[in-house]
């Protein structure tokens, strides 16, 4: 250091009177982990890592996003192994599917984070400018949305309140 | 065809694919950018470290990856595993031959420690262990804090290998165009022809590109190279904070802060744009720092800032910034300073109008205001608002506090001091593209008292915490605008927090290093280190105070 420090002799000494200084400082830190909210998010990235290591590497991939993603997820799931891999999917609105759906924006109100699960497959939400609205093959009901573009008439019911109808070919949906 | 992240394959040969292509890309990149004098020569041993330069080749190599998805795809040769390999090799072999040509003897001789950099020779295991535990023994709080910001990066490698993607940012635009270009070999890929994307896919590529690397290589944990980035951005950190605060507390005090802040905490744990945008802007304003007190040149601040203008294009406002911090010095050399905004304009006009507009058919400008108002009100609120979260105890925990303590420590200092402060001249031999090595002494006379082995710094340093804070307030400055362009409809003003509180990260690492800067805090915590052999891992030392003037 430049300053007004005195020069402390090499060895043993200087690593002793090291000691106490580092002690207080540590000791320091040691407070504000628990007291402060900059230094405290320290314990809990800490403690949450160890849990996540230990309970994390037993379940599958698919098991952790099961486990991560809202309610829409195993609609991805359902669509992509439900359908073709050239399959042009419509969707409800996606402010239908927001108004529907618990928490943040669900995954399924998003044509990204739907072709992020579904690709090659290509989603189109009823009502978005979409490019590919001219080809949709296939169509999803969600809550019975879309029940009566398919099947007009058709009582709603458990059995179909989620299901994959085909889209009648060569009859662009009009919105 | 399989979804990308079907299974769990933790070690892989394309993990080590990848990060043997990262290792040739980065080292090949710093042998190049040195030859060419785009990067210094490490000053000393502490910059010159093993650790400084290993993170320097990690955060170029993470830099570079963009760079060579957008060329591959550019000119329309697939991006898979083989195309990205070659081109590191191809990088590594040019550096490579760069350091052929400078060895002793040939006609480029005397780049040769340009090149390479100073070395401290080779030393066993035995020794290496013996001088580990001897620097535990002298500064045992270094030794402690290390750990803790060493755990940090394990605590991110953790995340994001057994957290799925959980940010609707990345859901949405940086995951989404990094997968689609591992399944299709492209950037420009169906995404921006197939579906209404969201916004957050014309992003700038850094986080796409770094994430469709690792989908390519090793799709089981995508976000590896967040971790990585952060290990590289703490290493390279610690050497610049030890230099400057002559100090091994001061500096893992430093890394081990640097990341705590609640909300920056977050994105060691997801793939987002503002963890990059953080590490190279801070690299351009330590550039930057460098430039003003006599040693760099103008070149690497423009290489970083064009790095983080990749990560977020908003990033050629800090340029701005920094050309006129340049500026004010107004000597003859300074019109060099246009080259600091001009590097990332260049990159800011081909991402937003070329590929975005031109080749996604996006248009960005629809988010900001087509004329500039005069409207007072709106440019206090947009003020008031960001003071008003950078004090926000959930976001940023007790920083607001720490600045306050910077500024009136650095104030009161500067005050019993009875020194005028001025930003340190700007080396007048410094042209764009040349680096001076030099010994930074530009501030106040040179101090030719000896100094402690270890504890070598770059001339007197005690205006590195008045210049940091100046180079932090225009920037503030700078970056005000970009929220006062915002459209109200697409962009109202109550959403700037979102925004703000990750674009004030760039401020972090600066405002910590002007902290563990001020000469009464670095004289406390050296007292935490013996005058022993403290620094004897670090090789020979240089006492460079006047010594190379």
């Amino acid at each position: 250091m430049s300053g007004g420090r005195r020069p402390l002799p090499p060895g043993r000494t200087g690593r002793r009177r090291a000691v106490v200084p580092s002690a207080l400082l540590l000791g320091l830190i040691a407070l504000l982990a628990i007291f402060s909210d900059w230094v405290g998010t320290y314990p809990t990235m800490a403690v949450r890592s160890s849990i996540l290591f230990r309970s994390a590497p037993s379940m599958t991939a698919e098991q952790r996003r099961m486990a991560s993603y809202d309610e829409t997820y195993p609609v991805l799931r359902f669509l992509r192994e439900s359908t073709p891999s050239e399959a042009v999917i419509l969707l409800p609105p996606e402010k239908f599917i927001d108004e529907n759906t618990p928490g943040d924006i669900p995954l399924l109100a998003s044509p990204s984070s739907v072709y992020n699960f579904i690709y090659p497959r290509v989603p189109v939400h009823w009502g978005d400018p979409s490019p590919w609205r001219e080809r949709v093959t296939h169509l999803l009901v969600w809550k019975h949305w879309g029940l009566d573009l398919v099947a007009p008439g058709e009582a709603p019911g458990p059995e179909n309140e989620i299901a994959l109808r085909p889209w009648p070919p060569g009859r662009p949906p009009v919105w | 065809m399989n979804f990308i992240g079907e299974h769990d394959a933790w070690i892989t040969v394309g993990l080590l694919l990848g990060l043997l292509t990262l290792a040739a890309l980065g080292d090949g990149l710093r042998r190049i950018l040195r030859h060419v004098r785009i990067l210094p020569t490490p000053d000393g041993p502490v910059l010159g470290s093993a650790g400084s330069e290993a993170g320097l080749r990690l955060l170029l190599a993470l830099a570079g990856v963009p760079w060579i998805v957008l060329l591959l795809d550019h000119a329309g040769i697939p991006i898979r595993q083989w195309s990205l390999i070659g081109a590191a090799a191809v990088i590594q072999g040019i550096g490579r031959w760069t350091d052929y040509r400078a060895r002793p003897g040939s006609r480029d001789t005397d780049a040769v420690e340009s090149v390479r950099g100073p070395r401290s020779g080779h030393r066993s295991i035995a020794e290496m262990a013996r001088s580990a535990m001897g620097w535990i023994a002298d500064a045992p709080a270094a030794a402690v804090l290390h750990a803790a910001a060493a755990s940090l990066v394990i605590f991110s490698l953790i995340q994001v290998s057994f957290i799925p993607v959980r940010s609707y940012d990345a859901l949405v635009g940086y995951d989404l165009v990094g997968k689609v270009m591992a399944y299709e070999g492209r950037y420009l890929s169906s995404v921006f022809e197939r579906i209404f994307y969201n916004a957050q896919c014309v992003y700038a590529p850094f986080t796409a590109a770094n994430n469709g690397f690792w989908y390519i290589f090793h799709p089981t944990v995508p976000r590896l190279w967040v971790p990585l980035l952060a290990a590289g951005f703490l290493l390279w950190y610690h050497a610049r904070l030890r230099a400057w605060a002559g100090s091994a507390t001061a500096a893992a005090l430093g890394c081990f802060l640097v990341f705590l802040p609640t909300s920056f905490l977050y994105q060691l744990t997801v793939a987002q744009t503002d963890l990059p945008a953080m590490v190279y802007t801070t690299m351009a304003i330590f550039a930057l720092l460098d430039l003003l007190r006599g040693g760099g040149g103008y070149a690497p601040v423009a290489l970083f800032a064009l790095i983080a203008t990749t990560a977020r294009t908003e990033g050629v406002l800090f340029g701005a910034a920094f050309a006129l911090v340049v500026a004010l010095r107004r000597t003859p050399r300074t019109r060099h300073a246009f080259w600091l905004v001009a590097v990332p304009a260049v990159y800011f006009v081909y991402w937003n109008w070329l590929v975005v507009q031109g080749l996604m058919g996006y248009d960005p400008s629809r988010h900001f205001l087509g004329e500039v108002p005069l409207d007072p009100a709106r440019a206090w609120e947009v003020v008031r608002r960001a003071i008003g979260i950078i004090g926000m105890r959930s976001l940023f925990g007790e920083l607001g506090w720490l600045i306050l303590a910077t500024v009136a420590c650095w104030g009161l200092w500067r005050f019993m001091g009875r020194k005028r402060f001025r930003l340190g001249p700007v080396d007048e031999s410094a042209g764009f593209g040349r680096v001076v090595n030099g010994s930074g002494h530009g501030i106040n006379p040179p101090d030719t008292r000896p100094t402690r082995p270890g504890h070598e710094t770059i001339g007197p340093d005690s205006e590195i915490t008045g210049t940091v804070l100046a180079i932090l307030a225009v920037m503030f400055i700078f970056y005000m605008p970009y929220f006062y362009m915002w459209d109200p409809v697409y962009n109202p003003l109550w959403t700037m927090e979102h925004t703000f509180k990750r674009g004030f990260f760039r401020f972090i690492p600066g405002l910590l290093a002007a902290f563990l800067c001020l000469p009464p805090i670095r004289q406390a915590l050296s007292r935490c280190e013996s005058a022993g052999p403290a620094a004897s891992h670090e090789g020979p030392s240089v006492t460079r105070r006047g010594g190379d003037a």
